[in-house]
């Protein structure tokens, strides 16, 4: 019973996503209020009615109903009754229904920040997103019904992944998928303020530049719970693999990045109006082809779990859109003429577009890697891997460059910067690269990839410290406390200070990154229950093993007791579980992790006579690429709290209007 | 070249795990992919050269075992058009400040205004009040 109120609370849902994206469109360009008003109000109702198909689908998982398809698909009674919200999204059918849920949450969200401040263009963002949701809904209805019942109902049902049992599965997937989606948020208020002709006024490019930074980090945090989970669960050592699933979430998450950076100069200088444009269109139409590549995209990768032909789909709705935006900007482009021109060369607006060239081409390096193999098996018939050594070859330096970028760019002042301006702000940065350089030589490091990294790592992290040092100076110079100076410095300037928070979270992670990338340790090694090995410091021995029958599953457990010097660091438990019915093999590694170093035992091979293959990792500083996580978003949410403006009116508002400035 | 761990990881880390899809089989602790380590090893010990141990998989896998495209044949294309790619962005970046250096700019008309006196010393004590704040 509940089944069939969700399915026709899906189909309600696709009927009216369908009539408020006609009618918002409508009521936009024939200048119809009560078109409009509708509209608005049942985009407010959508989230309900999905509610409702989210309820049904719950429900069915709660009670065992295997005569639903995907119930029967994903669960079974085995499964503990927590992954019910796991289930809700690890396949195909339901992650739709879920990415549809959260998307209208965020478009009501989105549409109730905007109409008072854009009235103009509200109505075709608003058609905008109902677009996007149709598409979502059309496919929901029509390919994937999560409530689809089966002719026979099965007596229990497949059960889910078991790679996917995992406190991660809980977090990282809905993250990422909200990220994903949430692009078309910037991307539906900017073109809205394009197709309304308000595109040459600034007025969306604080709103749009709050949701490009809200999509920005829930991306963000998308894709460091993903290399998180892979780090501490996949058991292979590492946080990032290159595999096109990763690069799909990648991409959008590196034009965004350019998008946030490039929206300031439209913000403070009203120049970049053409540009910002173009960016937002290329991170949404990367986003859709994240989803793309990730729901049955032809790509060979680890998350093949949700795989279908709906891929094609998403490649044609994407295809589509980029095609109608680019028209629709080729139609607009004379509203978007700039305010100013470029002054120099050496000033903030050029670190700025350099800054998003990098981005953008580190963006479609990683495009044109994870296409490669599809194009290559379709136009020639072979099938090549297009891999990690690719990769860091070929987006690796691009990466360094954008390093340097983001420790020097921000010391360039707007317009244009005189020599001893440059001088003066470049000086500490540079001799603290050329001091770090020189302490890792001296240390005894010699490998002059990693040492030109952490130096530019030396260049970026002096040049923010200084930054903040030389301005609590001049503060305190005025009298103020240091601390109270200090406060007042961040506070003052939100979006800067808030970059550069930041900016120090980027450098953790890229530390993290450089270190375990060139100076980790891997050795593999044969024990016998009562052996002990020495590593890196570390004592380990292997004191036992054993075995676990589950009924889903068994267990191997080594146990181990490891000491560093004349510490205790307890013990540890790498195991291996076969999962029988689905025949997988899933690694569990067991990690000891400090700032310092990560020491970290993966199961190779289990005999039965307890002798094993254990893999012993150290992998220094990835500490700090976990803990970057919270920093960025600390940083993010600091640049957008809002700021008390202070401005005088100096003509009155129906004056602006009728100037149409 | 002799056997050494170092050169055994390295290779493994360009050969694909066949089984367990985007890993390679360093990464992979499946069976197969340790069945393939010790393959790697042994043809190391016996002496064989990076090259011929590559070339030994791709007969038996097909060129997707390696995660590395070679840099011949089809595949060559993969290494050349990051390259294109980096220049035409240059290009565009270079275009894109000459236009924007040489632009028409169109004026927002704040020229225009003529505010009253009130509004213009209104102004002025604002932005007093906001320079000497401490």
């Amino acid at each position: 019973m509940f089944v069939e109120i969700g399915y026709i609370a899906i189909g309600v849902s696709f009927a009216l996503s369908t009539y408020i994206s006609i009618a918002s469109l409508v009521g936009g360009i024939k200048k119809i209020p009560e078109l409009i008003v509708s509209a608005r109000w049942g985009l407010y109702s959508l989230p309900f009615l999905l509610l409702v198909a989210v309820i049904a689908l719950v429900n069915a998982f709660i009670t065992n109903d295997f005569s639903v398809r995907y119930v029967a698909e994903n669960s079974n009674l085995a499964m503990p009754q927590q992954y019910t919200w796991v289930a809700l999204y690890a396949g195909n059918a339901g992650s739709l229904l879920f990415i549809a849920i959260v998307f209208s949450l965020l478009a009501v969200a989105a549409i109730l920040s905007i109409r008072k401040s854009l009235p103009h263009s509200t109505p075709y963002a608003l058609a905008l997103m109902a677009l996007v949701l149709t598409f979502f809904l059309g496919i929901i209805c029509f390919m994937a019904n999560p409530l689809e019942r089966l002719p026979i109902t099965p007596a229990d049902g497949q059960g889910i992944n078991p790679l996917l049992v995992h406190f991660g599965m809980f977090i990282h997937p809905p993250v990422q998928m909200t990220g994903l989606v949430s692009v078309t948020i910037p991307f539906s208020i900017a073109i809205g303020a394009m197709l309304a002709k308000r595109g040459g006024r600034d007025e969306w490019v604080d709103i749009g530049r709050i949701w490009g930074m809200i999509s920005w980090l829930i991306l963000t945090m998308g894709l460091l719970l993903g290399s998180w989970w892979a780090y501490t669960i996949l058991g292979w050592g590492g946080y990032w693999a290159w595999d096109p699933v990763e690069n799909s979430a990648l991409m959008p998450w590196l034009a965004m990045t350019a998008f946030i950076h490039s929206i300031m100069v439209q913000k403070r200088r009203g120049m970049f109006r053409m540009w910002n444009m173009v960016i937002i269109i290329v991170a949404f139409t990367l986003s859709l082809m994240g989803m793309f590549i990730n729901r049955g995209g032809p790509v060979p990768s680890v998350h093949s779990f949700a795989q279908s032909t709906m891929g094609w789909l998403f490649l044609m709705f994407m295809g589509v859109s980029l095609f109608g935006s680019l028209i629709a900007f080729l139609l607009r482009m004379d509203n978007l003429i700039s305010r100013d021109k470029l002054e120099s060369l050496l000033s903030r607006e050029s670190m700025f577009l350099f800054q998003n060239v990098l981005f953008l081409i580190a963006a479609f390096i990683t495009l044109w890697g994870s296409v490669f193999p599809v194009l290559a098996k379709v136009i020639n018939g072979t099938t090549v891997t297009v891999g990690e050594p690719f990769y860091n070859v070929v987006v690796g330096p691009i990466l360094l460059i954008i390093l340097v970028v983001m420790g020097i760019g921000p010391f360039f002042p707007w317009r244009r910067a005189t020599k001893s301006n440059i001088y003066r702000a470049i000086r500490v940065p540079l001799a603290a690269g050329i001091l770090t350089a020189i302490i890792i030589i001296a240390v005894g490091i010699r490998q002059p990839l990693a040492t030109l990294a952490f130096a530019v790592c030396g260049v970026a992290a002096a040049g923010i410290f200084n930054e903040w040092f030389r301005g609590t100076r001049t503060r305190m110079r005025k009298g103020e406390p240091v601390w109270i100076a200090f406060t007042n410095l961040i506070t003052r300037n939100r979006p800067r200070y808030g970059g550069y928070i930041v900016h120090l979270g980027i450098l953790m992670l890229a530390i993290g990154a450089i270190a375990s990338s060139f100076y980790s340790t891997q050795q593999d090694i044969t024990m016998q229950p009562g052996d002990t090995y020495e590593i890196g410091g570390y004592t380990l021995s292997y004191l036992d093993s054993y075995q676990r029958k589950y009924s889903d599953r068994d267990e191997f457990i080594g146990e181990f007791k490891v000491t560093k010097g004349n510490k205790d660091l307890g013990l540890m438990y790498p195991k291996q579980s076969f999962y029988r019915e689905f025949r997988i093999n899933a690694t569990h590694a067991a990690i000891k992790s400090n700032p310092i170093e990560d020491f970290y035992i993966i199961p190779s091979e289990f005999s039965n006579n307890g002798e094993a293959i254990f893999r012993i990792l150290l992998n220094p500083l990835v500490w700090w690429m976990w803990a970057a996580g919270p920093v960025m978003a600390i940083g993010t949410i600091f640049a957008l709290t809002p700021q008390k403006r202070i401005s005088v009116r100096l003509i009155s508002k129906e004056e602006e209007n009728k100037r149409n400035l | 070249m002799p056997y050494s761990v170092e050169r055994a990881n390295k290779l493994n880390e360009t050969v694909m795990c066949p089984v367990c899809p985007g890993e390679s089989i360093d990464q992979s602790q499946n069976p197969l992919a340790l069945q393939m380590r010790d393959i790697i090893k042994d043809k190391l010990n016996q002496g064989w050269s990076d090259q011929q141990i590559k070339d030994y998989f791709v007969e038996k896998y097909g060129p997707s075992i390696l995660l590395s495209p070679p840099r011949s044949g089809v595949s060559l294309v993969v290494w050349v058009i990051p390259p294109i790619i980096v220049v035409l962005s240059l290009l565009i970046l270079i275009m894109a400040i000459k236009s924007m250096r040489r632009n028409k700019v169109r004026s927002d008309g704040l020229e225009q205004i003529n505010p009253s006196p009130e509004k213009i010393s209104e102004y002025s004590k604002t932005l007093e009040k906001i320079i000497n704040e401490p």
